[in-house]
């Protein structure tokens, strides 16, 4: 790093350290009139009727401002239908801009460290919407600060390696939260697993052992790992770009919603997310 | 790699980059075309021209595409990263002398390998002998063992089980004891007519049986059953790959073999035959699939396009086609595979040393550490005219290439002054953003077979499924070009 550079860097962590958590979420919504301000960067004007997008104040532009977060920007596979369907595929990229680490339309953003959120969000029947409803569902998912041990993992090779519900070399977090009880003391083998590499526990595949990690790292680490596994209706995936399925209508249901969060944090430490929600019948 | 910074991530996407103009010139195919064009011979009358989109320019898509190519069809390859080949990559560059190594697929056998092996006498490369498993030196609990030591240990624990029974002892007496399981299981093998359904030939409730109740049935000793452990093998599974394997002659004495200056010429070969047929970054992101044809949008440097084909040849593999759209949704069955299918996730390594300074302490340089960051070691390129060596390094994907020469260092069972490595090149595969890792894992499990076959070759609408992945037996560049030839005959027959 340059002089130039490294005093960025400082200073950004210093900005990002004192702004206060402005997570306070604006909402462009197609749906409903008066509410479709728009906020950042590349307006929204084509998104169909299905599709909300929730921008995070802190990703506003502003010309001022020296360090920016990132932009961050789900895209989702032109469709014709204005909804969602059960049990249908969806196919997402996202757009990553950072004034300092690129563009990841020229391949200089890391891909394993931009990460998809997804949850669904059921709607009991006969219910419908209000702007207030929304509004609170969306709370509900609003970002807290990222969980240490996904950032932590994001660093590393884990997701070559582990995915969220599927198999994969390695077993699934879900695989891993049904074997193993969250409890300090398995936190603390697995997190001892993580370090020092595993073979034989689940097959003949060997792990690579994590020296650079803290064993305090590693138990952060295990800890996501449990909590993220055993959670039913939330998804985490990995990269720039990818497909997923959309569950099969479950059977008190009618309604539901997706919320995808896509995010990325950038080398000055600054996070920038974009939501997008999906209404499925 | 906690603190990547952007000018060190660039450099690490180098080998998938986006165009090629930022590859490694020793990357690109060396030589012009030399050898003849091939010629496409005159489709048969019957035959109609067809046009196919080749997904994927790896080993496999690309030996489907030649073949096609050389029936008259028509071919368009579209690869997503911006060099052909995929998991067959051979590595000059950072190397003295002339040394190489191949990062990707290592070697072929004889027996074995034969579609392979007539691409190699098509094309007139020269072959090399391959001695990276034999004489090997095996760290066990922490101390060093030779394959005379591990035989007795054999011997011993098979005496502590109570002896093979005498039938055993008279096949070994012929047979090597890797091949005991044979005694018990060719009795089997007579009911396959195609080495590519294991179904319907009256075993398949043995899907569920483990292949250590047929060592029992056909009543083998404790000490045979205890060491061909097959409690969590189904029979079914081991049966079918016993006989594949009995067919292809692998239980005889294999020889190993590898491509003269590293195995990639031969997917060169194959790439320049292609010529502009083969287009490089143009990712794939959606499949129409339908009774007459297939649409694809793909993304040609950063704008997306289509083409339409009468067929595809999907040569993609797993990890890949999962980030696909495809439309109408396949069956469930291949959702499953899509889902599920697992590969091996290797980190290779090169060390380039000043001489063979395993010699000054008069050991094998064919080592298995079994360590976390150091699984094995063994040279390459031995026929280089020069002191220097390449030494190859295999460790789980993810090794940082430095832990790996530590752990060299701290365990090499000779003298550590003697050491004198002096370059470290690093290609990790699981971290590739196009080949995702190394070979398939295998569905030995009980009731698995049935969960991933036939279904992971089957065709759907207009797409035909290649890709070693796709193939009977995970065998890299075997399991290859047998799909690829496969996939080839079914669309010239569709
Ligand atoms: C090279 C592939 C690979 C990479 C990279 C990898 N893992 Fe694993 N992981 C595996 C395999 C294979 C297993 C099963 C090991 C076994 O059977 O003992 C495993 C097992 C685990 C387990 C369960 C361990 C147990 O005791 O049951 C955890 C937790 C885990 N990995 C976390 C991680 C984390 C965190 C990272 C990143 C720091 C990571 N893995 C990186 C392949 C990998």
């Amino acid at each position: 790093m340059n002089n130039v550079m490294k005093y960025i860097f400082i200073f950004s962590i210093i900005l990002a350290g004192c702004r206060p958590n402005n997570m306070d979420l604006s909402i462009e919504n197609a749906f409903y009139s008066g509410f479709s301000k728009s906020y950042g960067y590349r307006g929204n004007a084509n998104l169909t009727g299905a599709l909300m997008v929730i921008w995070p104040k802190n990703v506003s532009y502003d010309k001022t401002q020296e360090i920016r977060p990132p932009k961050v920007k789900i895209l989702l596979s032109q469709k014709n239908e204005e909804l969602y369907t059960w049990h249908e595929y969806v196919r997402y990229s996202i757009d990553v801009l950072d004034t300092i680490d690129g563009d990841s339309k020229y391949s200089e953003i890391n891909v394993t460290e931009v990460v998809l959120e997804i949850e669904f969000l059921p709607i009991t029947e006969g219910k419908e919407l209000n702007e207030e409803e929304i509004k609170d569902k969306i709370k509900i998912t609003e970002k807290e600060p990222e969980h240490i041990g996904l950032s932590l993992m994001k660093y590393s090779t884990c997701f070559s390696c582990h995915a969220d519900k599927t198999k994969h070399t390695g077993p699934s977090f879900s695989e891993i939260a049904e074997r193993y009880e969250n409890t300090p003391s398995n936190v603390e083998s697995l997190a001892g697993s993580i370090l020092e590499g595993s073979k034989g526990v689940w097959g003949s595949e060997w792990m690579s052992s994590n020296p650079d990690l803290t064993i305090l790292e590693t138990e952060r680490i295990a800890t996501f790992i449990l909590n993220q596994g055993a959670k039913k209706n939330n998804w985490i995936l990995p990269g720039l770009e990818g497909t997923f399925r959309i569950i099969q209508k479950p059977e008190n249901e009618v309604k539901g919603l997706y919320v995808l969060t896509a995010s990325y944090t950038s080398a000055s430490k600054m996070r920038g997310q974009h939501s997008v929600i999906l209404n499925i019948r | 790699m906690k603190n990547i910074n952007r000018r060190i991530f660039i450099r690490n996407t180098v080998y998938s980059g986006l165009s090629a103009s930022i590859m490694p010139a020793q990357l690109i195919a060396k030589d012009a075309v030399t050898d003849d064009e091939a010629t496409p011979e005159s489709s048969t009358e019957t035959t109609r021209k067809k046009k196919v989109i080749v997904a994927g320019a790896g080993i496999s898509g690309l030996c489907c595409a030649y073949e096609l190519m050389k029936k008259g069809h028509e071919v368009v390859v579209l690869e997503a990263s911006g060099r052909y080949g995929g998991a067959v990559l051979s590595v000059h560059d950072g190397l003295a002398d002339g040394l190489y190594a191949d990062f990707g697929a290592e070697n072929f056998t004889k027996p074995g390998y034969e579609n392979y092996w007539k691409y190699i006498e098509e094309f007139k490369l020269s072959v090399l002998p391959y001695f990276h498993r034999e004489n090997i030196l095996t760290r066990i609990d922490g101390v060093w063992q030779t394959d005379e030591i591990q035989k007795e240990a054999y011997n011993v624990r098979v005496r502590q089980l109570g002896g093979f029974n005498k039938r055993e002892t008279q096949f070994l007496l012929s047979n090597p004891s890797s091949d005991l399981q044979l005694l018990y299981l060719e009795p089997y093998f007579d009911k396959f007519i195609d080495e590519y359904k294991p179904f319907g030939i009256g075993y398949d409730h043995l899907e569920n049986t483990s292949i250590s109740e047929i060592y029992k049935k056909e009543g083998a000793s404790k000490a045979a059953i205890t060491i061909l452990d097959g409690d969590k093998t189904s029979a079914l599974y081991g049966i079918w790959q016993a006989y594949i394997m009995n067919k292809r002659g692998y239980d005889k004495k294999l020889k190993l073999f590898r491509l003269e200056g590293g195995n990639q010429v031969l997917t060169d070969a194959l790439g320049r035959r292609l010529g502009s047929r083969v287009k490089l970054d143009c990712k794939i992101l959606e499949i129409e699939n339908s009774e007459t044809g297939v649409k694809v949008k793909y993304k040609e440097f950063g704008e997306t396009k289509e083409m339409s084909a009468d067929f595809m040849a999907c040569c993609l593999r797993t990890t890949a086609l999962k980030k696909i759209l495809v439309t109408p949704t396949l069956p469930p069955q291949k959702q499953f595979v899509f889902d599920n299918l697992a590969y091996d996730q290797k980190t290779r390594i090169v060390f380039q040393a000043r001489s063979k300074f395993w010699l000054e302490d008069n050991i094998s340089i064919n080592l298995t550490f079994n360590h976390p960051a150091l699984l094995k070691i063994w040279q390459v390129a031995d026929e280089v005219a020069t002191d220097r060596v390449s030494l190859m390094a295999v460790a789980p994907g993810g090794t940082n290439p430095l832990r790996t020469l530590e752990a060299f260092k701290e365990l090499y069972p000779g003298k550590k002054s003697n050491i004198n490595i002096e370059q470290a090149l690093v290609k990790d595969w699981s971290s590739d953003q196009f080949v995702h890792g190394c070979e398939r894992h295998g569905f030995s499990g009980l009731g698995e077979l049935s969960k991933y076959w036939p279904h992971i070759m089957t065709v759907h609408g207009r797409i035909h499924f290649g890709g070693a992945h796709t193939d009977n037996r995970s065998w890299g560049m075997e399991a290859a070009t047998n799909s690829a030839i496969r996939v080839a005959l079914e669309i010239e027959k569709a």
